[in-house]
């Protein structure tokens, strides 16, 4: 065996030992868990999101979640996908919930960024891209976020999100057709 | 005109990501997370929701109920009232059924006293390049007057002329990281650093009062039954989850802290405003290996206890499918409306629906299924508006959805921002955001700027508030 393996084989393991002491009710466990992941799942959601009082929100909720739901978890080494599954859910329970309430979050969504560069130079460019993304639902969003920003092969997305590996290829395939569609339309709104 | 059809990357998603991302993560962040965990650890100690008592036990409860309050009544005549305050406020008795989930204070009950009212003076002023172009926040409370707040720079701004004018309104203690919440025309809230202030007269004169900075976590959150009657809800520090402290007359005085708590749904906490008041709201959600929760939990009272309701379920609102509450009205006889959106698996929306309910907490009447896309507004129990950017469209009614006035907007709404940016205060008069985007013809120099849009004529007509 390459040392490398047994290295992260090690990893893992230390790992696995820190989310059983959790499932057990171990809270400085749990701490740990959180600080060596709430930075990267906060990441993820706010790429989902796009704003950071959204992707903070369900960032917590997925970790308190886990935290709720640990005793359930029977493979302590698959709790990254699982984590990345209660992620997504997060998400999508976030992007529900915000968008019933009559107040405006106060978050950044409207805040006037730096001034960045003039409009000739931005068409076409992430602000529209970004623009186009809100347009997908959280599905489509979460797993472009997987593959795009995670850098998750789709066999890896097929254990997160638990479904076969064509599935999530066809999926992968669609969202990204469906954000062509959706800049597509930006373009013709702008134009 | 050709429409553009940009050819979509790799490396561009990969690019806009990074971005969306971004590169900063809260500081306090991961301590939020664990004094949440810390909260959920020690209610896993108790069931979180005890069971409905039986029809008889009920009974005898709400006599019981009715007699602590004529007791409380008769000791506040006589001056000895102030422990029974709080518990008014626990066991007033609603229309709907209101499971009691903790009646119990965290903490001695106690009256908070009240300094004399601050005063400002406030001078109008037009409106300023670029002083709408950060908006936060907004109410558009009548006819004539409307509130905003703003990030960039942090303020509070209140016209009487729906945007010619303008005066800045400072509440004592304001900073940009305060909460603040508008009400009615004269009326707003804010919390900084633990004082809480409350205008009644547009933010000439304020009252200020501090709650137990020692306590609570984090900023509060307002609701309303009224402009006097209102809940402050804090993030504790403690072992229950939520503090909650309530004013009947405006704000001059506050008791509690009372314990809240928060349903165990996988979902987050929001709010809905409603025009009989507004509610703290969670909605089901969809966890791995579970079912389809189909509940929504409502708080009236800033979440100290929460009504249990069960979506309806039927053709168009199947039970394998997400649903929340998009709008609200609780009338004081107990007659609940909501709109209700549901989205089968949280792909593919189907069209909102409006239903009232059937006395209990868990029977439907279908009013109207609304267009896909369309989200409605309550503004009373007969008067609705309903807006969709997709197409634009906008109708309205003030038979409770007999009839509708359908309008076509001379003006594209497809750049408006969802429902939670859009809001009438009558069927005529409305604001709306939307972000600059791209448009030169609206002068925009930066994408992110927001401009406030408003109509006086339903809905037919859109021009920019401050132009």
């Amino acid at each position: 065996m390459e040392p490398v393996a047994v290295v992260n084989r090690a990893l893992v393991s230390t790992e696995s030992a820190f989310v059983r002491r959790a499932a057990k009710g171990d809270a400085g466990a749990f701490e740990q868990l959180v600080a060596t992941r709430s930075q990267h799942a906060f990441r993820i959601a706010r790429a989902i999101l796009g704003n950071d009082a959204d992707a903070r929100d369900a960032t917590q909720d997925a970790l308190v979640s886990a935290w709720r739901q640990l005793p359930s978890l029977r493979d302590p080494e698959s709790f990254d996908a699982w984590l990345r599954r209660i992620l997504v859910n997060a998400c999508q329970a976030q992007i529900r919930s915000r968008r019933h309430v009559r107040e405006i979050s106060l978050d950044d969504s409207f805040d006037r960024k730096a001034p960045g560069p003039g409009i000739a130079e931005q068409v076409g460019d992430t602000e529209v891209l970004s623009k186009a993304f809100d347009r997908l639902d959280v599905e489509k969003r979460s797993i472009l976020v997987l593959h795009y920003l995670n850098h998750e092969p789709v066999a890896s997305i097929a254990t997160d999100l638990k479904i076969p590996s064509g599935t999530a290829k066809w999926r992968l395939s669609e969202a990204r057709a469906a954000l062509q569609r959706a800049l597509t339309a930006e373009g013709e709104a702008r134009s | 005109m050709t429409a553009r059809r940009p050819v979509l990357t790799d490396s561009m998603i990969e690019r806009m990501l990074v971005e969306r991302a971004g590169a900063e993560t809260p500081a306090d962040l991961t301590q939020g997370i664990l004094r949440a965990a810390a909260a959920v650890r020690q209610n896993r100690r108790t069931p979180f929701l005890p069971a409905l008592p039986d029809r008889r036990t009920q009974v005898l409860l709400a006599a019981a109920v009715v007699g602590l309050l004529v007791l409380a009544t008769a000791l506040a005549l006589t001056g000895a009232s102030r422990l029974f305050r709080v518990q008014q406020l626990v066991v007033a008795p609603t229309s709907s059924p209101t499971l009691i989930v903790d009646a119990s204070p965290s903490a001695a009950p106690i009256a908070l006293s009240t300094p004399g009212p601050t005063q400002s003076a406030l001078i109008a002023f037009p409106t300023r390049p670029g002083m709408l172009e950060s908006i936060a926040d907004f109410l558009v409370a009548s006819d004539t007057v409307g509130w905003v707040r703003t990030n960039v720079p942090a303020a509070i701004y209140r016209t009487t002329d729906l945007g010619s004018t303008w005066t800045e309104v400072r509440p004592p203690g304001w900073s940009a990281a305060a909460a603040a919440a508008f009400v009615d025309v004269d009326t707003m809230y804010a919390e900084a650093a633990g004082t809480i202030s409350a205008t009644h007269d547009g933010g000439v004169t304020w009252v200020d009062v501090a709650v137990d900075k020692a306590l609570i976590s984090g900023r509060a959150d307002f609701t309303f039954r009224t402009a006097t009657d209102a809940y402050a809800t804090f993030p504790a520090e403690g072992a229950d989850p939520l503090l909650v402290y309530h004013t009947t007359d405006g704000g001059r005085t506050w008791t509690g802290p009372l314990a809240g708590k928060v349903p165990h749904l996988e979902a987050s906490m929001g709010k809905v405003a409603g025009p009989h008041g507004e509610f703290l709201l969670q909605s089901a959600g969809k966890f791995p290996n579970k079912p389809f929760d189909n509940r929504f939990f409502l708080s009236a009272d800033g979440g100290v206890t929460w009504t249990e309701y069960t979506f309806p379920i039927r053709v168009g609102s199947p039970a394998n499918s997400m649903k929340s509450v998009s709008a609200i009205d609780r009338e004081d006889n107990g007659r609940l409306l909501v709109s209700i959106r549901i989205s089968p698996d949280g792909q593919l929306d189907l069209p909102d629906a409006i239903y009232e309910s059937g006395g209990d907490t868990a029977t439907w009447r279908l009013i109207e299924q609304l267009p896909l896309g369309a989200s409605v507004q309550f503004l009373s129990p007969t008067d609705w508006v309903r807006f969709s950017n997709a197409p634009s469209a906008i109708a309205w009614t003030v038979d409770a959805g007999g009839h509708w006035e359908s309008i076509s907007p001379s003006t594209s709404l497809y750049d408006f921002q969802p429902e939670a940016a859009h809001q009438f205060a009558t069927t005529r008069t409305g604001w709306a955001i939307k972000q600059c985007g791209f448009s030169a013809a609206a002068g925009c120099t930066d994408p992110h700027a927001t401009l406030l849009f408003g109509t006086r004529d339903s809905g037919a007509s859109w021009t920019q508030v401050g132009k």
